[in-house]
């Protein structure tokens, strides 16, 4: 390894009165992928930001290309090589793949747009993702992990030799991630520095050379991968030793339910699935294999084309959410901010939403009503906030998402959906999140988690089913279930070849 | 649980009082400035004659302006209302000349226009998916011409039919009746927003549909609703107009009313992307209105400069408000 090409020292910066980075420190070698760690909070992105020149730090200084600079300016470092991929992908839906990729650097000749250098320009970088769609598609049709992916190659049009990703796969599922792994790892032979954000401990193992882990904008420390493991790392990140991560709740499967039976709608096609009291199912699946259609069919956003779904033995067959709620069905949607949260609205407000919708259109609202549903749902989530009157754009994501989690849990659900209950929330609102579901599981109600974390999956469910185009093409218990089993069906393997691994459902 | 150890019920309060005195500060204190600038400086602004013509004159445009919260704070507009304030009066002016009892054609005309506000309006956007501005904007011009082509441009007199004139010009117990009617209309207003969970719903849609929709909100029988909410205080306000004028007036009747009551809704708190608004502020915006409408009469000043003078307050109003929750 060579020496450090961005080096960051001492970085002071604050918003406000707030204090996101204390002293903060990175070193990036050329050729190395290097992990920045820490809960929500501990200033990883701000500290991207600044190495990115998109923010000022109020002190400290940053050694570039042999220079020390106390600010870089974004455009000088972008042209300098730095490029930066934002969690949220920042494109315009209404243009083009191409022209989002090079956005402010469109080729022209003689004041026109040259079309077919910016189309060929954008498909040799899409090629270099696997993305295997046309450049003139309009970003509006694509999905979130499609789009996840654009952003990606808008920061490696410019082949950068700094590549910083803040949290850039928090959307893609396993297959999209593992294109760009395969990517990240070229890109370090040719002896890119690349420092990437992320919340799941499996890519950081597997992926980096180094880690260097703040908290609360102190920086902890720089290890070397192969020297410490997951324990370690989160012992660094939270300050104290974690003795189980995962909360699998013993298995002691009641009664049915929420029972699915020949459920179709779209290209689901025949799910046949049950969910039994005091269990946790898992939804295993690619991106677009069908994971959020089929809870959305269960909790009637979009209702069933054919097929029958029962909740405790009487058939439902959900019309809408209210109606879903009513018959005793919870949902918390995958995406928090866009989808779960009116951002506007205090913590209070927030987690009597779905509660008050049990109730008829002209019923009174009294004062007591919103902080009686937020000390329902809430018991024992752990949510962290000055006050129930606070409002919730003012919490971090995993509060957030715990606000969610305690709506739902104000309507006294039997069976709870949880659509990616974790993404993008740090280690201990995970552990928090884990602890609740099976505490809740332990006294009776049956859970069904999609997520495209399989560690998730195979750390808290006692089933976990997989979907494939529509279809639950298999299924495991707990005990036999791996990563690679799982892996195997989600990616269509079993279509090449006779099956070897779990149990065949369709 | 981690929210609030103190264990004490003061910190909410204290937080909530602090949001109240954010979301009203800006025009309310401006309000009170207004105020004391004319006590001191118009004898005859205190008095209670000057006092019940600012009320009796802005009755219609916060009538108007209730329906137009609903709507405003569910993230959509109704630029209809103005045109159908007009067809309203014409409504009823065409029903009583017809020979149909007073009563009868008062109501009438205001299921009239929450009928044709719900229908079109509401249906068209709610349930059809168009977009709220391009059919209430066709609506502006269609309800208008609809008011002309029935009356065929002409104003009919309504001062004959009792009732009508005594809901847009009366008293009852010595306090004018527009005043009254306005009153009720707010105080009904303000409890189905700030107390139900229908009001609840529209804040809800306003903030985050895709949220609501999830959450169990029928979003589509919320904004169907606060169209027909606006075309039934515009069918109200439609008899207090028609009522005050003693006639119904086609052509210049309720004229750019719809923009009047948008201002006033903006200047009491509420914005277009939705989820915020009150009816108090609304209230406290038509008071505002009104009252620089009278200080600029009272002193003299031509009628013209009105506009100017609204149009400099609504713009530093807002911007005041951005700059502050920087």
């Amino acid at each position: 390894m060579s020496a450090a090409v961005l080096q960051a020292t001492g970085i002071h910066k604050a918003f406000g009165g707030a204090v996101a980075l204390h002293d903060a420190r990175l070193s990036l070698h050329a050729g190395e992928i290097h992990a920045v760690m820490g809960e929500n909070g501990s200033g990883k992105s701000t500290l991207l930001a600044i190495l990115s020149g998109a923010q000022r730090p109020d002190s400290g200084s940053i050694g570039f290309d042999g220079k020390s600079f106390g600010a870089l300016d974004p455009v000088e470092a972008r042209a300098a090589g730095i490029a930066i991929v934002h969690q949220e992908p920042q494109l315009a839906p209404t243009l083009t793949i191409a022209e989002n990729i090079l956005m402010g650097r469109l080729p022209a000749t003689g004041g026109f747009l040259n079309w077919r250098r910016i189309n060929a320009r954008a498909q040799a970088v899409l090629n270099m993702l696997d993305i295997d769609v046309d450049v003139r598609t309009k970003v509006a049709e694509l999905s979130i992990g499609r789009r996840q992916m654009i952003e990606i190659a808008k920061g490696l049009v410019d082949e950068p030799r700094i590549l910083l990703l803040d949290e850039a796969t928090s959307s893609l599922d396993e297959a999209d991630a593992a294109i760009l792994f395969r990517l990240l790892r070229s890109l370090r032979a040719k002896g890119v520095a690349i420092a990437f954000v992320s919340h799941r401990m499996t890519e950081v193992m597997q992926l980096a050379d180094r880690a260097t882990v703040l908290r609360d904008g102190h920086f902890i420390g720089t290890t070397p991968i192969a020297e410490t493991d997951e324990r370690g790392l989160v012992a660094m990140m939270v300050g104290r030793d974690l003795k189980s991560y995962w909360h699998r709740a013993p298995a002691r499967p009641g009664r049915a339910l929420l029972e699915l039976r020949d459920v179709s709608r779209g290209y689901l096609r025949d799910v046949t699935l049950t969910v039994r009291a005091g269990e946790v199912v898992g939804l295993a699946g690619l991106v677009g294999s069908g994971r959020s259609a089929l809870m959305r069919t269960v909790t009637g956003v979009k209702a069933a084309k054919s097929g029958a779904i029962l909740v405790d033995g009487k058939r439902v067959d959900p019309r809408s959410p209210a109606h879903a709620h009513r018959a005793g069905i919870g949902y918390v949607p995958e995406d928090r901010k866009a989808e779960g949260l009116v951002m506007g609205w205090s913590i209070q407000r927030n987690a009597a939403l779905s509660r008050m919708n049990l109730r008829g259109p002209m019923a009174f609202l009294g004062g007591s009503f919103d902080r009686q549903a937020f000390a329902d749902g809430s018991k024992g989530l752990k949510i962290k906030a000055t006050d129930p009157g606070q409002r919730v754009s003012e919490l971090s994501g995993g509060n957030q998402q715990k606000v969610v989690i305690a709506r739902e849990l104000a309507t006294r659900p039997k069976v709870l959906l949880l659509d990616e209950p974790t993404r993008g929330i740090d280690v201990g609102a995970k552990e928090d999140i884990y602890a609740q579901i099976s505490k809740l599981v332990g006294e009776g109600m049956g859970m069904l988690i999609a997520s495209s974390e399989l560690q998730e999956l195979l750390g808290v469910c006692h089933r976990i089913c997989v979907l494939y185009q529509g279809r639950i093409v298999a299924e495991f218990d707990a005990e036999e279930a791996t990563e690679e089993g799982i892996a195997y069906w989600a990616a269509g393997a079993h279509e090449l070849e006779t099956p070897s691994q779990g149990t065949v459902v369709a | 649980m981690t929210v609030n150890p103190s264990g004490q019920g003061a910190p909410g309060a204290s937080a909530r009082m602090g949001t109240m005195v954010r979301r009203y500060l800006g025009v309310g204190a401006a309000l009170v400035v207004l105020i004391l600038v004319l006590s001191l400086t118009q004898d005859n602004f205190l008095r209670y004659s000057n006092i019940m013509n600012i009320l009796r004159t802005n009755a219609v445009l916060f009538v108007v302006a209730v329906g137009l919260t609903f709507v405003i704070v569910s993230q959509g507009l109704d630029l209809s209302v103005g045109s159908m304030v007009a067809l309203g009066g014409v409504f009823l002016a065409s029903m009583l000349e017809a020979g149909v009892p007073a009563w009868p054609a008062i109501l009438l005309t205001i299921m009239a226009c929450t009928f044709l506000g719900a229908l079109i309006n509401g249906g068209l956007i709610a349930y059809g998916g168009l977009n709220f501005f391009v059919v209430t904007l066709g609506m502006l011009q269609l309800l208008r011409g609809a008011a002309l082509v029935l009356s065929n441009g002409v104003t009919k007199s309504t001062i004959a039919h009792e009732p009508v004139q005594w809901l847009g010009d009366g008293f009852v117990a010595g306090f004018p009746m527009p005043v009254v009617i306005a009153i009720l209309v707010g105080i009904v207003g303000y409890v189905v927003m700030r107390w139900t969970r229908f009001g609840r719903s529209v804040y809800a849609v306003g903030g985050n549909e895709v949220a609501a929709r999830l959450s169990g909100v029928n979003v589509k029988a919320v904004r169907f609703s606060v169209y027909a909410i606006a075309a039934l205080t515009a069918g109200i306000a439609a008899v207090m107009l028609t009522g005050r004028l003693t006639s119904s007036q086609p052509v210049s009747g309720a004229l750019g009313l719809e923009l009047s009551a948008a201002a006033a809704v903006l200047l009491g708190g509420a914005s277009f992307a939705g989820g915020s608004g009150t009816i108090a502020g609304t209230a406290i915006g038509v008071l505002f209105l009104g009252i620089l409408a009278n200080g600029i009469t009272l002193a003299g000043v031509p009628s013209y400069w009105q506009g100017i003078a609204t149009g400099v307050v609504l713009v530093a109003a807002i911007a005041l408000d951005r700059f502050r929750s920087r």
